[in-house]
C-alpha cells in the first residue's frame, strides 16, 4: 500500500468515528510525509490542527492505521510550510480602486522568468485563425523540448502572440515548478549580448543561458541585421537544442520573410514547427468580446456587440479597446450601458481613425519598413533584387488598395512608365496564387498600413 | 469549575480574546471564550483558527476545571454588571454567574469542543521589544496590504530583524510604505518573516497603549507575542500563523534616482490636497504639476459632474518640470503617517513612482505609483 493509500484507507475509517464538521476542519489537507522506522510523519496544514490531532484524536488515528500496517508504532504530526494550493483560494480579489490606477512593474512579472501571471490558457480564445498555434503550444507544454522544436509563432499586432507564448510559459512553470525557464524580448536579448561585450563577462551571459530548460524569445525580427546577437542566440540554441530543451519564437512574419537574417540562424528557425496566427474571424470577434465582457462584468446587446465585431477586424487588442470605451462609459453613467447611437460615437475615434485609411505614403513606408529599405530606395533607379521586388509589391497594393491608376503608380515611383505598373501588378497577382510566403508578406504588409 | 474574581479583571481579559473570536456554524466552538481555572489563576482564551489570544489573571480558585462561554452572550452579560466581585460556578453544562444581587445562568460548551491553542514548543528563537515603539510602527504600515489570493505573501506586513533594527514593510502593488526603528537587542536573529494582516491589526489595537516590553517567539511556522504586567499578575499571548512563501525584493521599488525633487510643509500639502480632493470624484485622481520656475506644486482636481479647483503651493524644487495624476486617497495615507513637518516628494516622470519621506530623523518611506494621464 503507497503512504497516500494507507492514509485514504486511514481517513474512510476515521470519517465514522469524527463528526463530519469536525473531519472537515482538522483533517483538510492532511496527508503522509514519511515512514522511517514505525514512526509515521503526518504532514498537517497549521498549527492548531496539530495539537488537536495531537491531543484528541491522536488515539483513534493511531488504532486506525494500526489496523492497516502493523509496522507503525508512532504518529508525528508537522506543520509543513507550503504554498496554499491554488485551487482552495476564492477568485482573485485584488482590484485596483479605479481601472486606471498604475501598479509597481515588479509585481506584474514574476523576475526570474519574465512571465506574467496574468496570461493563461483558459483566457486565450481559440478559433480557426490561431489553432494551430494553440494546438502546437499545447503540445509544447505537455512535453517541452521534444515534439515540436524550436516552435516559432508568428502573426501581425495584437492578435494574441504575446499571451500565446506567457500562457506556454506560465503553464510550464505550473506544472513542472523545478524547470528554469526565461522569458525574453530580442530587444533585451540584444542589450544582454551588447552590455556583456561591454563588460568583458560574455561567458557569464552564455553560461545563464545554457542551463535553462526552456528558453523563450519574442519578437524575433528585431534581430534582423544585429549579426553579433544573433550569433550568440545561434549558439545559445545550438546547445539548448542538443540538450533537448524547448525553445520558442515569436516574430511578427515567417523567417523567410525577416530581412538581414543570417541564413544558419534561419534554418534553425524553420527546423521545428512554425504556426501563424491570422485574423480572427466574425464569430471569434464576438467570442472574443463576450469573453472579456464577462471578465469586466459588462452587459452589451448584441447590437452593440455586432458593431464592434465588424467594424474592428485586424486586432484583438482593439477590440479590447473599444470595450474598456464602452465601460468608462457606464461607470460614468451609473452603470447604464450604452445604446448603440451611443456607442456609434463613442469608438468613433477608434474605429474611423485616419490612421486606418491608407494612402500612398502610407504603402511606401510599411513596404520599405518591411523590407528594411529606405523609402527613396523604392523610388530610385536601381534593379538590385532586393529593391525590385519590394518596390513591385509597393505598385501592386497602390493599385490594390487605393485604385490608384498606372501612370500614377509609375509617378510615385521616380517617374517610372505606366507599363512597369502594369507589368509589376501582373506579376504579384500571378506569383500570389503560387506563393503561400508571398500571401503572408502581402498580409502582414497590409496589417502594419492599417493598424499603423 | 468554582472561581471568585475581580468583575473589571475579567471585563478587560474579555474585551481583548473576543477579538478572535469567529462565527462558524460548522464549528460553534470558534464563537465561544474558553475559561479555565488552575491555581489562583483563571485562563481566558479564544481563536479563530488563524489567530489564538490567551488572557492569564489572578482569581481566587476553589475548584478547578473549565468551560467554553458563548463570547456574544457573556461579554454582553459582564458589561452590564454592576458589582465589583462576581463568582462563577460550573453545574453540569450550565455556567452560574452570580454576585450579591444578581443571579445568571448560561448555556455552555463543554471545553472538549474547543480548539487546543497551540503554545510554546521551547525552540522557538525569543526577541524581546518595545511595545510601544513595536506598535506604533506596524500601525504605519498595516492598512497598507491587499487581500490578493494571487499574491498571498503580500497579504500580510513583512518583518525583518536585521543588525541595528526592524524594517517593516507593506504593499499592495500599488503602493508599498517602509517604516524601520532602531533595535539593537534581536541578539544576531536574522530572521523575517510575513505577519497576516488581521494579526498584525489587532497587535496595534491590544498592545499599542500598553507599556513594557513583548516578548516575541518565533518559529517557522507561527508566532507567539506575549506580554507581562508583573503588577498585576497578568499575561496576554498572541499567537498566529505565519504566511508562506517569500516576500518580494521590495527594495528594487524604492526608486533611487529622481528627476526631480520638491521639499514642502506636510501640513500645508495635506490641506491642499485635501481640498483638491472635494472635486476628484469617482475615480480619486489629482493633478500634481510640480514648477521648477514658479518654484512649487499645483494642485488640481476636475470632475465633470461638480467642477473643479485648483491651488498654488511654493515649496523648494530642485529639477525638472514634472506632471502627475495620483489617487489623492493613497497621497493622504502615506502622509498621514509622517510625523515631521516637512516632506520630500521625490518624482521620475509622470509614468513613475512617487517617493514621499520625512525630513530628519524618521524613517519612514512611502512609494505610490501614479494614475495613467
Amino acid at each position: 500500500m503507497t503512504k497516500d493509500e494507507l492514509w485514504q484507507a486511514t481517513l474512510a475509517q476515521l470519517q465514522f468515528k469524527i463528526s463530519p464538521a469536525n473531519f472537515a476542519t482538522w483533517l483538510k489537507n492532511t496527508f503522509i510525509l514519511s515512514k522511517k522506522e514505525g514512526t509515521l510523519f503526518v504532514s498537517v496544514p497549521n498549527n492548531f490542527s496539530k495539537e488537536w490531532l495531537e491531543h484528541k484524536y491522536n488515539k483513534i488515528i493511531f488504532h486506525a492505521i494500526k489496523s492497516l500496517d502493523n509496522e507503525v508504532r508512532e504518529i508525528r504530526y508537522t506543520v509543513e510550510r507550503s504554498r496554499p494550493k491554488p485551487k482552495d483560494a476564492p477568485v482573485r480579489t485584488l482590484t485596483a480602486p479605479q481601472e486606471d490606477q498604475m501598479e509597481f512593474p515588479e509585481f506584474q512579472a514574476d523576475r526570474s522568468t519574465n512571465l506574467n501571471p496574468r496570461y493563461d490558457f483558459d483566457n486565450f480564445i481559440v478559433g480557426g485563425f490561431n489553432e494551430l498555434a494553440h494546438a502546437a503550444s499545447l503540445a509544447v507544454v505537455k512535453s517541452p523540448g521534444s515534439i515540436y522544436n524550436p516552435l516559432f509563432i508568428y502573426g501581425g499586432v495584437g492578435l494574441g502572440k504575446t499571451h500565446l507564448l506567457q500562457a506556454v510559459g506560465n503553464q510550464i512553470i505550473k506544472e513542472s515548478p523545478h524547470k528554469k525557464l526565461k522569458y525574453i524580448s530580442s530587444e533585451l536579448f540584444t542589450s544582454g549580448v551588447v552590455s556583456a561585450i561591454r563588460n568583458k563577462n560574455v561567458d557569464a551571459l552564455r553560461a545563464m543561458y545554457r542551463e535553462l530548460d526552456v528558453l523563450i524569445v519574442e519578437d524575433v525580427q528585431f534581430l534582423a541585421g544585429k549579426e553579433k546577437t544573433q550569433e550568440e542566440l545561434f549558439h545559445t540554441f545550438n546547445t539548448l537544442y542538443q540538450a533537448g530543451k524547448q525553445i520558442i519564437f515569436s516574430s511578427d512574419r515567417p523567417p523567410k520573410a525577416i530581412p538581414a537574417l543570417e541564413e544558419r540562424l534561419r534554418s534553425r528557425f524553420e527546423g521545428g514547427m512554425i504556426a501563424d496566427i491570422s485574423m480572427p474571424d466574425y464569430e471569434t470577434r464576438m467570442a472574443i468580446l463576450r469573453t472579456k465582457m464577462l471578465e469586466k462584468e459588462i452587459a452589451l446587446n448584441n447590437e452593440v456587440l455586432d458593431y464592434i465585431a465588424s467594424h474592428i477586424q485586424r486586432n484583438v487588442r482593439e477590440l479590447e479597446g473599444a470595450l474598456n470605451r464602452l465601460s468608462a462609459f457606464s461607470r460614468l453613467n451609473a452603470n447604464r450601458m450604452p445604446a448603440l447611437v451611443e456607442a456609434k460615437a463613442l469608438l468613433r475615434t477608434v474605429i474611423q481613425n485616419p490612421n486606418r485609411i491608407a494612402n500612398p505614403k502610407k504603402i511606401l513606408q510599411a513596404v520599405a519598413e518591411f523590407y528594411d529599405l529606405k523609402e527613396k530606395d523604392l523610388s530610385a533607379l536601381s534593379r538590385k533584387q532586393e529593391v525590385v521586388r519590394p518596390r513591385q509589391i509597393a505598385m501592386y497594393l497602390l493599385r490594390e488598395d487605393l485604385k490608384g491608376s498606372y501612370p500614377f503608380i509609375g509617378k510615385k515611383f521616380g517617374g517610372k512608365d505606366h507599363t512597369t505598373a502594369i507589368y509589376a501588378c501582373a506579376k504579384i497577382a500571378k506569383e500570389l496564387q503560387a506563393s503561400e510566403i508571398l500571401v503572408d508578406e502581402i498580409a502582414l504588409i497590409r496589417q502594419r498600413i492599417y493598424s499603423g | 469549575m468554582k472561581i471568585q474574581i475581580l468583575k473589571e479583571s475579567l471585563k478587560q481579559a474579555i474585551a481583548i480574546v473576543e477579538r478572535a473570536t469567529a462565527k462558524n456554524p460548522t464549528l460553534p466552538a470558534l464563537g465561544t471564550i474558553s475559561l479555565v481555572a488552575t491555581k489562583n489563576i483563571l485562563e481566558v482564551a479564544a481563536t479563530d483558527l488563524e489567530i489564538g489570544i490567551r488572557y492569564t489573571m489572578l482569581a481566587q480558585v476553589e475548584k478547578e476545571g473549565g468551560v467554553a462561554v458563548p463570547a456574544r452572550l457573556f461579554s454582553q452579560l459582564i458589561n452590564v454588571l454592576t458589582e465589583k466581585d462576581i463568582n462563577m460556578n460550573v453545574v453540569a453544562t450550565e455556567l452560574k454567574v452570580e454576585s450579591k444581587e444578581q443571579k445568571t445562568t448560561i448555556k455552555t460548551l463543554s471545553l472538549q469542543e474547543f480548539p487546543i491553542i497551540p503554545s510554546l514548543q521551547g525552540d522557538e528563537e525569543a526577541v524581546e521589544i518595545d511595545t510601544k515603539s513595536f506598535c506604533a510602527a506596524l500601525a504605519k504600515v498595516v492598512t497598507i496590504p491587499s487581500q490578493s489570493q494571487t499574491r498571498p505573501e503580500i497579504s500580510g506586513v513583512f518583518v525583518a530583524f536585521y543588525k541595528e533594527g526592524i524594517r517593516l514593510a507593506a504593499t499592495d502593488s500599488f503602493r508599498l510604505a517602509e517604516k524601520s526603528i532602531s533595535f539593537t537587542g534581536a541578539k544576531g536573529i536574522e530572521a523575517a518573516f510575513i505577519l497576516p494582516q488581521k494579526t498584525a491589526r489587532e497587535l496595534v489595537s491590544i498592545f499599542g497603549d500598553i507599556e513594557g516590553v513583548i516578548k516575541l517567539y518565533i518559529s517557522p511556522t507561527q508566532a507567539l507575542f506575549e506580554h507581562t504586567a508583573k503588577e498585576q499578575q497578568t499575561s496576554i499571548q498572541v499567537v498566529s500563523r505565519l504566511i508562506e512563501g517569500e516576500y518580494p525584493q521590495y527594495q528594487d521599488i524604492i526608486p533611487q534616482n529622481f528627476k526631480t525633487k520638491v521639499q514642502v510643509s506636510k501640513q500645508e500639502i495635506v490641506a491642499r490636497i485635501k481640498t483638491a480632493a472635494v472635486f476628484s470624484g469617482k475615480m480619486q485622481d489629482t493633478k500634481l504639476v510640480v514648477d521648477s520656475k514658479k518654484k512649487g506644486l499645483e494642485i488640481s482636481a476636475e470632475s465633470q459632474d461638480t467642477g473643479k479647483h485648483s491651488s498654488f503651493l511654493s515649496a523648494s524644487v530642485t529639477g525638472e518640470h514634472v506632471e502627475i495624476s495620483l489617487n489623492w486617497r493613497f497621497l493622504l495615507e502615506g502622509l498621514s503617517n509622517i510625523k515631521g513637518e516637512e516632506v520630500e516628494i521625490g518624482f521620475g516622470g509622470e509614468d513613475a513612482p512617487v517617493l514621499l519621506k520625512p525630513i530628519g530623523k524618521e524613517q519612514y518611506l512611502y512609494v505610490v505609483m501614479p494614475v495613467k494621464a
